[in-house]
């Protein structure tokens, strides 16, 4: 199965991300100053606020500015001192029978994990991943929001506090420290897991030598004597078997079964039989290059989706058969020595609607094409027949003397006052139609490395719906083990916000609250494409619909039983109503951006359906740990700093 | 409000003290504590005017409740002053810096039970961001200077009281400090313990150190300190030299080695001559801590020596 979720491009994500970044902080600010004055009302009153606020100004600007030179002063000896109790603080508290915890729950898990199931690698790493994911969150979590409150609980933080330490060293300290042992954590069980996985996956065959049959007709052979082709079955284990074909030179083959084969080599002890190998290809780590999706409709003009088939699920848009509605998938940054070999693999898992049932043991048939998006020359490579549910490769090869039409295209885009825009606007001089071969790289990639891959659903009245991971180059396979540990580092990317948030609500809330504070962030974080989607009112995605989503209004259409496609009547209560409501929608917004995206930041899904976590996935999730790190450490030094530990 | 202002404190001084450093200064300094409405609950400490100078022992005298804790809080910045100025070496007392040149020890030692001896001490000692190889050196011989070579590597959980006291004080020395704040620096400790945090105390007053002590143990801070502030529910009721507060002015003691009969006689006829009346006549007694430590010191020269009771409640030691 392929990652269906949308996958970030470093350079697409960067750039929006950094200005919601740069607003947040300025929400961020003005919400402070806000707090100033209501602290301002609170103790001065109505007439003596203005008169407070400039002080509380003055304040939160020498503040702010005191946070930004401590910075300079921060002392790497004092921090690492600082590191160095949370991490004897947290081996005192006994964090290592987390492993033990880990290992009884593995133990556990063997006896019930199948490896029968139709797919056991997604089974067991789902486990394995999902354990170690929710027992280092939890536990780090809760680590964390006990340590700053029982130091000044106990009254040890005075000790430190009258040293020469700064709050913005007392916070980096613990959150390295803890990051520290968190580290050890998440290494240990990333080993755990690889080992427990490759283990509980390990089996080999034995070839059942009574299931071999003849195939096809005996060949002579230049001794005289004739040989034939053999097929039969491996012994069954863990609830599959393999076909076994044994060629003329004697060479056994075994196919493909539950994503693996085994290698055949002749025993050397037994004349005519042979020796398997472990699993070949059940832990892989496809590298896939990512394009950015685009549609084209039934007329030819360019869309940003393609159309809806009614499903619930709308990640995933279709186009129509038999007409020109494709999907476009533009590569970018290829280069011919990243794509070795004769051809490119293109890996695809497209999602079939049938308006009718037609030959339903047949795929809908398709069609591959590749465009060069300066020229417009567009190569038809072949026809292929849809196959649901499983990843289809596909070959498009380096030097194109096979392939069903070449043609000049042109995309159309409508701009929003009406008028069309071509691209390219004139046709070469040259008529492709005339030409014989194509070289990849010279006739269809551009000199800036873009290519466009065309699909398209030959078959009228049949959809074909695709997202962007959809489709992608299979530019190479990384090691299962490796992938495994960057799937790892997501978690560790997770970890580090949970203790970053954690440390920084302990400077000012009380170990049960800020315990419980850091836990509703750690639900809303891996829950945050829900509540995104709730905060700006995407439930019914692509559904025109008089309902704005809010909880007042939801609550009259209830009482009221006025269904979500109907029409409210509008009077002055109405108008009040969806003030508030878009007033909660804002803050819950504004809350979407404060709470991390955890569930976004993880890799299980690559790991588990055997794709390679790019670095550049790595790169964002480290910058998204440094964006929410750089706030919630200012917010964090200006608690702890205000705050009186010993009153 | 105190009546004790910056010029009756410097009239305080005495005649025999001259113009010096002023470490520690407050100014009209108040603090309320409010509950978690920010309404005034408490008020500890009410207009308080002080000034510590260099080199000299000062201690803060009062009992449970009378603000002693607060004042050195509010020194330390762990606690910020709701009216008036703390200056400590003529900063704030917030101002992180000024801790590089303080040492403080609590009223309990507020340590980290799961370190040894030598891991707090080399932690603290980072904290001043010393060098590996100073803070060796100093380690080892603060861990000595308090007389727990012995007992360095056992964790804080398995000290006694006294030892942690001792490290206590150990980690409040660490960087050499100008400034020692020391809350109720002898409780917890045995008499030989308290002796010996009292000659510690008179030890760094002589090495040109500054120490400002809050106790109610009178007697401890009639021992060792030069000037005393008694505050009671917040407010500065006294201030000034000890060896002047204390001195009866009206009162004439005169000791001599022990009289014989004679002697004593003619003294009582001269009194009685000059019609002066004898308040009281006898042999002054020692201290309990005197006793105590002589018996000690004693024994340990003699480790033979033991008591046998007669029964009336007297003993005999041989």
């Amino acid at each position: 199965m392929p990652i269906e979720t949308d996958i970030p491009q470093l350079d697409h994500w960067l750039l929006p991300s950094l200005g919601i970044w740069v607003i947040a902080l300025a929400g961020l600010a003005i919400l402070l100053f806000l707090l100033g004055w209501v602290w301002a009302l609170l103790h001065g009153g109505v007439i003596g606020a203005p008169r407070l606020f400039r002080p509380v100004t003055r304040r939160f600007l020498s503040r702010t500015w005191a946070a930004i030179a401590d910075l300079i002063f921060i002392s790497p000896r004092r921090v690492g001192a600082l590191a160095w109790l949370g991490i004897k603080e947290a081996i005192r508290r006994r964090v290592i029978i987390v492993f033990v915890v880990f290992l009884a729950t593995l133990l556990m898990a063997g006896w019930f994990l199948d490896p029968a199931s139709d797919n056991p690698v997604k089974l067991y790493l789902n486990f394995v991943m999902g354990t170690s994911d929710y027992l280092i969150l939890l536990l780090i979590l809760l680590v964390t929001v006990f340590s700053l409150p029982t130091d000044i609980q106990k009254k040890t933080i005075y000790t430190v506090l009258t040293k020469p330490v700064r709050p913005s060293e007392i916070i980096l300290g613990r959150v390295l420290g803890f990051t520290l042992v968190g580290t050890v954590l998440v290494v240990g069980m990333g080993l755990i897991s690889y080992a427990f996985v490759v283990r509980g996956l390990a089996h080999t065959h034995q070839i059942d030598t009574s299931t071999l049959r003849p195939l096809g007709d005996p060949v002579p052979q230049p001794d005289g004597s004739t040989k034939t082709m053999q097929q039969g079955w491996t012994t069954k284990v863990n609830g599959h078997r393999h076909r076994v074909f044994i060629d003329l030179q004697g060479h056994a083959r075994l196919e493909m079964e539950q994503g693996h084969t085994h290698l055949a080599q002749a025993d050397a002890s037994q004349e005519g039989g042979f020796v398997l190998g472990g699993p070949e290809g059940l832990l892989t780590a496809r590298v896939a290059k990512y394009g950015n999706l685009v549609f084209r409709d039934r007329n030819g003009f360019d869309e940003v989706k393609g159309i809806s088939v009614g499903d619930e699920w709308t990640y995933r848009s279709y186009i129509e058969g038999g007409s020109e509605a494709a999907a476009i998938w533009t590569f970018s940054g290829l280069n011919q020595a990243e794509l070795a070999g004769d051809s490119v693999p293109v890996e695809m898992s497209i999602g079939v609607f049938r308006t009718h049932k037609g030959d339903m043991k047949r795929g809908i048939l398709g069609s591959l094409a590749v465009r060069n998006p300066d020229t417009g020359l567009l190569v038809e490579l072949e026809v292929f027949e849809s196959k649901e549910f499983s990843i289809l490769q596909l070959q498009i090869p380096k030097k194109i003397e096979r392939f069903a039409a070449a043609r000049f295209v042109q995309r159309r885009t409508r701009s929003p006052d009406g008028s069309v825009t071509f691209s390219p606007q004139q046709p070469p001089a040259s008529d492709p139609a005339k030409q014989k071969a194509f070289d990849l790289f010279r006739d269809l990639v551009t000199k800036d490395g873009r290519l466009e891959v065309w699909l398209q659903c030959l078959e009228g009245g049949q959809y074909f719906g695709m997202a962007k991971p959809d489709l992608y180059l299979r530019v190479g396979e990384g090691t299962f083990f490796t992938n495994l540990m960057k799937g790892y580092a997501g978690t560790w990317c997770q970890m580090v916000l949970v203790i970053v948030f954690g440390v920084t609500l302990s400077t000012f809330l009380s170990a049960p609250v800020a315990m419980v504070a850091t836990l509703g962030i750690l639900v809303g974080g891996l829950a945050h494409t829900f509540l995104t989607q709730v905060a700006v009112g995407q439930i019914f995605e692509g559904v025109e619909t008089p309902y704005q989503a809010g909880p007042i209004e939801s609550l009259v259409r209830l009482v009221t039983q006025i269904g979500v496609m109907e029409e409210m009547p509008e009077s002055v209560a109405f108008h009040v109503m969806r003030a508030v409501d878009t007033g909660f929608r804002l803050w819950l917004e504004s809350m979407s951006y404060a709470i991390p995206p955890l569930s976004q930041m993880s890799f299980a899904q690559f790991v588990m359906n055997g794709y390679d976590v790019s670095g550049e996935l790595l790169l964002i999730d480290l910058l998204r740990v440094l964006g929410y790190f750089v706030p919630v450490f200012f917010l964090g030094h200006f608690f702890l700093k205000s705050r009186e530990v010993a009153a | 409000m105190s009546q004790f202002t910056v010029d009756s404190i410097d009239a305080e001084r005495g005649p025999t003290s001259t113009p010096r450093d002023v470490v520690i200064e407050t100014r009209g300094l108040s603090k309320f504590y409010r509950d978690f409405w920010g309404r005034k609950k408490v008020q500890a400490l009410k207009a308080l005017d002080l000034q510590v100078y260099r080199g000299e022992i000062f201690g803060l005298l009062g009992p449970n409740g009378s603000g002693k804790t607060t004042t050195m809080k509010l020194l330390l910045g762990l606690l910020f002053p709701t009216g008036g100025d703390v200056l400590v070496f003529g900063r704030p007392a917030t101002d992180v810096a000024k801790n590089e040149r303080i040492g403080y020890l609590p009223e309990e030692s507020y340590l980290y039970r799961f370190l040894n001896a030598e891991e707090t001490l080399d932690f603290y000692g980072r904290l001043f961001n010393m060098s590996r190889s100073v803070r060796r050196q100093r380690v080892s011989d603060l861990i000595e200077m308090v007389g727990l070579t012995w007992a360095k590597r056992r964790t804080l959980k398995e000290y006694s009281k006294g030892m942690t006291r001792r490290i206590g004080l150990a980690q409040a020395l660490i960087n050499d400090p100008e400034l020692i704040l020391l809350d109720e620096p002898t409780s917890g400790l045995d008499p030989i313990g308290t002796r010996e945090m009292k000659d510690l105390i008179l030890k760094l007053r002589d090495q040109g150190k500054t120490v400002v002590m809050c106790s109610h143990l009178l007697a401890d801070v009639q021992d060792v300190c030069d000037r005393i502030g008694i505050l009671y529910q917040g407010e500065l009721k006294e201030l000034g030299r000890v060896d002047q507060l204390v001195t009866l002015k009206d009162v004439t003691e005169i000791r001599v080695p022990k009289l014989d009969p004679r002697v004593e006689n003619e003294i009582r006829e001269v009194l009685a001559r000059h019609q002066v009346s004898v308040l009281e006549w006898g042999n002054p007694s020692t201290t309990l801590e005197d006793l105590f430590l002589r018996i000690i010191r004693e024994s340990e020269a003699h480790p033979g020596l033991r008591v046998h009771g007669r029964g009336n409640g007297n003993a005999d030691r041989n």
